[in-house]
Formats: C-alpha cells, sequence, structure tokens
C-alpha cells in the first residue's frame, strides 16, 4: 500500500472503518512511514476534539414550548376525536342487537343456497367440458351407458301413435331391480323385450358424494325410426 | 432532565414506554421530552448551527413523534427512530431555510460569533487555556458546519454521539459502507479544514489522545 492509498483510509483506521485486511496492510504501511503516521495522529487529534465538543445546552423553557405545542395539537384534534367516537359508538350501538341474528341469517341462507343449487344443478360438472371428468356435486343421477343389442321393442310405427318411455330404478351396482312403462305398448311381447333388453345393457348406479347408491331411476325412451324405400 | 422527569418515581422500560405512548398516556409523553429534547437539540444543532433553528426543529420532531408514535415498529430502537425523524427534519429545514434565506445574513450569528460572553467554569487550568479550549470549541464548531450536511451529521452521530455503524445506518437510512465512507470523507475535510489549529495544545485532548494510542499499542 502506497501513501496516496494509505491517506485516504486513514480517517477511517482508529473505529474499524476500514476492512480487515486493508487494516493489516494499513498498519504495516504506517509502521515504515512518518508521514502517514502523523496523518493518523492528526485523525486522533480530531477524532478526540470531536467527542469533547461540548454539548450545546437546550433552551431551558424547549421542554416546557414541547408540551404546550403537543397539547396544543391535541386540543385541535379532540373535537374531531370526540365526534368520531360517537359515531362509532352509535354504529356499535345500531348495529350490536343486529349482529348475532344477522350473521345466523346469513349464515343459514347460505346453507340453503348452497344445498339448493346443488340439488338444483344436480349432475352439472363444474367446468364439466373435460371428458370423463367426475362431477363432484352431492348427488349425480344413474344413467345409461351402453344399450344391449336387441332389437328395440317394436312401437307401432303409425304416425301419432306413443313412443315406449319407461322408467327402470337401480341398485348399487347399476343393476335394474324394477321398470315401469310410462308410456307406450305395454303387451307381454314387448315386456320380454324389455327384459332382455335392460338385463344386459350396462348402467351407472346413482352416485353420493362419488360412491355408489340405491333408488337411481333411469328414463328410456323408444322410438321407432321406419326408413322405406 | 426537568422536574417533572424527576419526579417520576419509576424508570421507564422502552416496551412499557412505547405501549404507554402509543396509548396516549400524557406521563410517558412528557418523559419521552424530558429524557430526549436534549439530546434531539444537540444532534439538530450539530447539522443545522443554529440554536433559534434548532429549538424550532426539536419542538416539530417531538410533535412527530407524538403524531406518528402509532406507525413505530418495534424493530428498531426508540433512541434511533428519534435520531433518525431529527436527522430528517433537520436536513428538510436546512434545505428550505436555503431555498427561501440564502440572500439574509443573519445579525444573531455574527454577534455569536464575536461577542459571546466567556465564563471560567474550571479554577484549575488557567484562563489562558480555558480560552484556548473554548476558541477549539469554537473552530470545531465552525469547522463542521462548513462540512456538506450529508458527511456532517454521519460524523455528528459517530463521532459526537458515539453511535455504532449498523445505529447510523439506520438513522441514516443508508447501507454501513455509505455510513463509513460518509464519515471518512467528512472527518478528511474536517482535518483539511482545522489544519495545524488542529495541534493547539489542549492538555485535556492530549491525554486522551496519549490513553487511545496506548490501549491500542501503538508504538507512535
Amino acid at each position: 500500500m502506497n501513501c496516496y492509498q494509505a491517506r485516504r483510509r486513514l480517517a477511517g483506521y482508529l473505529d474499524g472503518g476500514v476492512r480487515a485486511s486493508e487494516r493489516a496492510q494499513l498498519s504495516v504501511h504506517l509502521d515504515c512511514c512518518g508521514s502517514c503516521r502523523k496523518d493518523l495522529n492528526d485523525y486522533r487529534l480530531l477524532v478526540a476534539r470531536l467527542a469533547h465538543v461540548e454539548r450545546v445546552a437546550a433552551p431551558a423553557d424547549l421542554a416546557s414550548r414541547i408540551r404546550v405545542q403537543a397539547s396544543f395539537g391535541r386540543s385541535r384534534w379532540l373535537p374531531f376525536t370526540r365526534l368520531w367516537s360517537r359515531a362509532v359508538m352509535g354504529f356499535r350501538n345500531i348495529l350490536e342487537p343486529l349482529a348475532v341474528p344477522a350473521a345466523g341469517g346469513i349464515v343459514t341462507a347460505l346453507a340453503i343456497f348452497t344445498l339448493l343449487v346443488q340439488n338444483v344443478l344436480v349432475g352439472v360438472p363444474v367446468g364439466g367440458i373435460v371428458p370423463g371428468d367426475l362431477p363432484l356435486n352431492l348427488v349425480q343421477p344413474a344413467q345409461l351407458e351402453s344399450l344391449a343389442p336387441f332389437s328395440v321393442p317394436e312401437t307401432n310405427g303409425q304416425p301419432g301413435s306413443e313412443p315406449l318411455l319407461l322408467e327402470a330404478t337401480l341398485n348399487a351396482n347399476g343393476e335394474v331391480l324394477f321398470y315401469q312403462i310410462l308410456s307406450g305398448p305395454n303387451d307381454a311381447a314387448v315386456k320380454r323385450q324389455i327384459d332382455q333388453m335392460l338385463m344386459f345393457s350396462h348402467f351407472r348406479p346413482q352416485l353420493g358424494f362419488g360412491r355408489p347408491m340405491d333408488g337411481g331411476r333411469v328414463l328410456l325412451n323408444f322410438s321407432g325410426i321406419h326408413v322405406r324405400g | 432532565m426537568s422536574e417533572l422527569a424527576q419526579s417520576l418515581t419509576w424508570r421507564w422500560q422502552e416496551d412499557d414506554l412505547i405501549t404507554e405512548l402509543q396509548s396516549g398516556s400524557d406521563s410517558a409523553f412528557d418523559y419521552l421530552v424530558s429524557y430526549y429534547h436534549a439530546s434531539v437539540f444537540n444532534l439538530v444543532y450539530g447539522i443545522l448551527a443554529d440554536s433559534a433553528d434548532a429549538a424550532d426543529v426539536t419542538q416539530e420532531v417531538f410533535l412527530r413523534v407524538f403524531r406518528g408514535i402509532h406507525d413505530f415498529r418495534r424493530g428498531s430502537s426508540l433512541k434511533t427512530w428519534l435520531y433518525r425523524i431529527s436527522v430528517r427534519q433537520a436536513l428538510n429545514h436546512r434545505r428550505w431555510c436555503w431555498r427561501h434565506h440564502r440572500q439574509q445574513i443573519s445579525i444573531d450569528a455574527e454577534e455569536e460569533a464575536t461577542g459571546r460572553p466567556f465564563d471560567l467554569e474550571n479554577h484549575e487550568a488557567t484562563p489562558f487555556d480555558q480560552y484556548a479550549a473554548q476558541e477549539m470549541q469554537t473552530a470545531v464548531r465552525r469547522a463542521l458546519a462548513s462540512v456538506p450536511p450529508l458527511f456532517r451529521s454521519a460524523v455528528i452521530l459517530r463521532d459526537l454521539e458515539g453511535l455504532a455503524y449498523e445505529e447510523i445506518s439506520e438513522i441514516l437510512d443508508v447501507s454501513v459502507g455509505t455510513v463509513k465512507s460518509r464519515i471518512l470523507r467528512g472527518r478528511r475535510l474536517l482535518r483539511d479544514i482545522l489544519g495545524p489549529a488542529l495541534h493547539a495544545p489542549q492538555h485535556e485532548t492530549q491525554s486522551l489522545v496519549l490513553s487511545q494510542a496506548m490501549l491500542e499499542g501503538d508504538p507512535s
């Protein structure tokens, strides 16, 4: 370290104002440089003189002035503070008696709304665009997965004749427990065809919170389509 | 310390003091003012070098403390926070004065510099020594006043108030490296300004320097 570099760091040498590595180099330089040692002594004197600078006495009335100003400032804000606290108190007095009933009402309304939405929008998946997505609604209805490859029960095919509409009730395994013909032909031949078809068709049972449940119902509608020619 | 603070029978712990201040306690504020107003005044006076301005700024500092005590974060010490407000207010005031009053020349300042009465306080030292010491004080104060405010505030906090680098860095809101650099440059400027006046005889200071040198084990 040369004198120029040393002099730039001397002012901080006294109290750890230079890095440890620089300090070591500086002390090596100071051992062999009388001029820098003299400068260091100047800084020592300076620091000592600064430390002995007499403290200036604060004006005798300064503390009182500060207290007076502070109390004046406080009294200036006092009317606003009072007004604000009264407003807050009034607001509380109005709202506090209503707080419990209002909170209860809101919670009940929320609960009812949630249940209602779940039941009304039953089976509608949230963001159900994704194929194979399993909706997490409370109850999902049973549905037909595949129809057995038997011939469709014949309706008369006449215009004006009713299509076959039946309601099947399923158990938790997706098997048909019984069914009821709601409209259409209701003879023994048709019933036999329906029995065959329902026995070999696959149904997904009704799901409650994702678990299969008994009592799922499926509506099946058969319309005969005849093409001539 | 004022009579009011002396009349308080118990000492405030800092946490208690802050809690009381935040709850709007008058006695806590009285204690704060009594305990810190002289230190704040000295710090501000060091930066502004004007007694009347320093008193005004000190007053403003405590009003700000009073208003802003709710925003005080417990992470730093109350003294550091108070000093930070003081330095900021003093520098703002100085900037304001420089903008608005730079054309004006104070008569009080002239009078203060030339016509201040000199009291013989120490009866052991000779009048000459005491006068020399007084002159040195004036010279150091004057030299401090001519150092740029950024360096001056760092030097005052370190060498007059005796704070650690970390505390100064928190007060000035700069890094420790910047604090060191400012102190270094401030001292260098002061040495250049004071020059040979530094070596004027002052028994007390000389003995202190010698004892400091002995403590450091320095051969010089």
